[in-house]
């Protein structure tokens, strides 16, 4: 090969991208969508009464104990007790009333025991109510594990095809940083309305801007099914079978095996102990209270910190007190070590749970700066090899592979932004009594998605591209009508309540929509004049 | 904290301004005219400073982790907000001229194969299909189990509940052509607080240390797949053991024919 190295990159660049472009943009709208699955759950379950936060701060002494009077009534020896107080929880989203949880003594023979909770008024000590059902939906959750375990199809798959796309995206993300040869002395250029030059500035400004976010993204997206893709580590060390995979997770995550002993209402006062804690992180900061028993042992207490202000999210700061004596025990070391925190730093970073709402919001403009990267670089490949213009109608003339990949293109990048529309239009429209109903709200994002790939196939490639867009946009602009004709969770009584959750997601539908009328309309406007100028001579009447 | 962010952001904004008026081309678009190499050299200095600056705000605000992650995120928001805006900005320089690729003429144009034409229709075919079918097997979808006019209202102590068979077929054979059947039971809203949980099983319970599988889910709907014992008639019963919050322990029994009538049906033919 004769070619320089600059150049084979170039065409590594190229392929790696484009083979599994449509794949990675997949991946990238439904990962996106899940920085906000919490929210996105929250507004497909409309029976849900609006938030209600307990605005005065109650006294979590008081709290404390009525908790510990319900979980004597309720759940006598059990196995684990524990409190969660009243706090804005950052992984869950939303504010997290008093509530008990329990587990019971495993019958001999099982494994665990009979679990329950419930939640409780923190000044009075009330059982309250469940709530109103909500309905079957499949919520935010299933449409971000669609990132990686795709649908339809074995896990085992999903989440190798998924691997080898993300193997190809890290190429893909350092071939074109090689390929970039200008990289700084073109940081801020952006020439508009230069077609192919355009293109490409746009797909460079996006790709090195937001650079450090892909190279993570995509990395620590790869570490998450570690064992999946490199097994052999593991399997040479503790066997293939699943009772050795066990074994490994036992000894991982130091399972010592020790069995519970029935818990009591601890003699010490809890007062003292919570004291210690807000001593320690500030008032407020108090997340829960475990109360458990190893065989043989005495009594702990385990409190612990809210999950704020930290990479290592789900290993908060705690504090372990023995029960008996109220005596300070010694922290235990976080279970793994410093490699498996190490990767649990990587999993926080992948997921942005330790984010606030400004660090979310950035985020989820990063994810989709991702889908405008992988889109950008799906487009450019077809805006260099088009011999003639899209809209001078001539694309029948052209290449099978070039109109293969436009029609891809179209079905996936439009296409697939409304099959996300129609996902949350299915949860409003489809009957509430229906078996299966989440399913079927995934069924029809799947449906609607394989539509707009007939679509494309059967209409003008231009007239597709604007009228998939359009519909798009449309399709996004009204969730907020329809969700207003079904429910009363509707941005006229959402907005004076103050819920920004539910208000926000009729307003993002809009900001959606808009960015679609705006592409809808850049790509009109590109069309458009050579459509006039190839039909003039034929329709030149004055 | 809003502060912060938006202090980040905007340091990163000023930085980034600062190193585009320290290259040639961009000083000379947003200044008109090219400013001397160490004035340059000072503005390269500055926007290094000012992104310095907000990465220092950044991290004592939200310590290392977070405060780096956040901040690279902001700087990339900040870049892509300057890339964008720079050409809108009033003295663009002006457009290299330069040959327009010129569009086909309609004229060099060959016809368009007739064949294109029937694959547009085909694939229009295609998309009605998959419009179709999806409408179809809409409508064919049953509605849920406890919605049915099969389900069986009962009373179990103090309780409501309603009780279907997830399919009105026979039952699942699984390993070794043990017969299991899937049932929906659904509380009334006061059991379903007071309720720790409900077991069921086919025959009456020999004794409250065997109530029978216990059905999963601890609101609302609860579910449980059971196995059929060997002896199941129609007149066999469904026990349904439900043990309460407060310890109390209530049966009901449901006569399996009422259930789920094809099962019986399908033992009747086995025997």
């Amino acid at each position: 090969m004769k070619e320089g190295f600059r150049q084979c990159t170039a065409w590594l660049h190229t392929w790696t991208g484009l083979v599994v472009g449509w794949v990675l943009f997949f991946i990238f709208v439904t990962g996106t969508a899940g920085y906000f699955q919490a929210e996105i759950t929250r507004w497909m379950q409309p029976e849900l009464p609006m938030s209600a936060r307990a605005g005065v701060p109650t006294d979590p002494v008081l709290a404390v104990h009525h908790a510990l009077d319900r979980l004597e009534q309720v759940a006598p020896g059990a196995a684990r007790w524990s409190i969660t107080l009243p706090h804005q929880s950052l992984v869950q989203r939303r504010w997290e009333n008093l509530g008990v949880a329990w587990e019971d003594m495993p019958v001999s023979g099982n494994g665990a025991g009979q679990r329950g909770s419930e939640t409780l008024d923190a000044a009075t000590g009330a059982v309250l109510p469940a709530g109103p059902q909500p309905r079957d939906t499949a919520g935010g959750r299933v449409l971000y594990r669609m990132h990686y375990e795709l649908r339809y199809m074995p896990y085992a798959w999903a989440i190798r095809i998924v691997g080898v796309c993300t193997m190809l995206m890290l190429l893909a993300i350092t071939t074109g940083v090689i390929t970039h040869k200008k990289i700084f002395t073109d940081f801020f250029t952006f020439r508009p309305g230069k077609g192919q030059r355009s293109w490409l500035d746009a797909h460079n400004a996006i790709s090195v801007m937001a650079l450090p976010f892909f190279l993570m993204i995509t990395y620590s997206g790869l570490v998450f099914a570690l064992f999946v893709y490199m097994p052999v580590g593991r399997d040479v060390l503790y066997g293939p079978d699943p009772l050795s995979k066990a074994r490994f997770a036992n000894e991982l995550f130091e399972r010592d095996g020790l069995a519970h002993a029935p818990v009591a209402r601890p003699a010490i006062p809890l007062a003292p102990l919570m004291a210690q804690a807000e001593a320690a992180w500030g008032v407020g900061q108090l997340r829960s209270i475990a109360i458990e028993r190893h065989e043989g042992g005495s009594p702990e207490i385990t409190l612990t910190r809210v999950q704020r202000g930290s990479l290592d999210v789900w290993n908060p700061p705690a504090l372990r007190f023995d029960a008996g004596t109220g005596a300070l025990l010694p922290s235990a070391p976080p279970p793994g070590g410093s490699a498996l925190q190490a990767q649990g730093a990587l999993f926080n970073l992948h997921e942005g749970l330790f984010a606030d709402i400004w660090g979310r919001w950035l985020y989820f403009v990063a994810g989709l700066l991702g889908c405008a990267m992988i889109g950008t670089g799906l487009v450019l490949w077809t805006v260099k090899r088009r011999r003639h213009h899209l809209g001078g109608g001539q694309e029948r003339n052209e290449h099978m592979g070039v109109r293969l990949v436009e029609v891809l293109n179209v079905a996936t990048i439009a296409g697939l932004p409304l099959a996300v529309a129609a996902y949350f239009w299915a949860n409003r429209l489809l009957p509430l009594g229906m078996a299966e109903r989440a399913a079927w709200e995934i069924h029809t994002l799947f449906a609607l998605w394989l539509a707009t790939l007939f679509y494309a196939l059967a209409r003008p490639l231009h007239r597709a591209w604007i009228e998939l867009l359009w519909a798009a946009c449309a399709a996004y602009a009204l969730v907020p009508a329809v969700n207003a004709l079904t429910t009363d969770k509707h941005l006229g009584r959402t907005l004076p309540a103050g819920d920004w959750v539910l208000a926000g997601f009729d307003l993002t539908m809009w900001g959606l929509a808009g960015l679609f009328a705006l592409l809808a309309l850049k790509v009109a406007r590109r069309l458009r004049p050579v459509v006039a100028q190839a039909s003039a001579p034929k329709t030149a009447v004055p | 904290m809003t502060s912060v962010h938006l202090g980040v952001l905007l340091l990163g904004l000023l930085g980034f301004t600062a190193l585009a008026l320290a290259t040639e081309r961009h000083a000379h678009h947003l200044l008109r005219r090219t400013p001397a190499p160490g004035w340059r050299r000072l503005a390269r200095a500055a926007g290094w400073g000012l992104l310095l600056l907000s990465l220092v705000l950044s991290v004592a605000a939200l310590d290392v982790g977070i405060g780096v992650t956040l901040w690279l995120g902001w700087l990339s928001i900040a870049a892509l907000t300057l890339v964008f805006a720079l050409p809108a900005w009033p003295w663009r320089p002006p457009a290299r001229v330069g040959p327009l690729r010129k569009p086909m003429t309609p004229g060099s144009v060959s016809l368009p194969p007739r064949r294109r034409v029937e694959g547009r229709r085909v694939f229009a075919l295609w998309l009605v299909v998959v419009l179709l079918v999806y409408g179809l097997a809409l409508q064919a979808v049953p509605v849920k189990p406890l919605l049915r006019s099969d389900a069986i209202e009962g009373r179990v102590g103090p309780w409501t509940f309603r009780l279907a068979e997830s399919e009105r077929r026979g039952p699942d054979l699984v390993a070794m052509d043990i017969p299991m059947k899937a049932y929906h039971v659904r509380f009334d809203e006061t059991g379903d607080m007071a309720i720790r949980e409900a077991y069921l099983r086919v025959n009456k319970p020999r004794s409250l240390r065997a109530p029978g599988i216990v059905l999963n889910g601890t609101r609302w709907e609860r579910h449980v797949n059971i196995q059929l014992p060997a002896n199941a008639t129609a007149d066999s019963a469904l026990w349904l053991t439900v043990v309460g919050k407060d310890g109390s322990v209530h049966q009901a029994a449901v006569r399996m024919g009422d259930v789920s009538p094809a099962t019986v049906a399908w033992l009747e033919r086995r025997s």
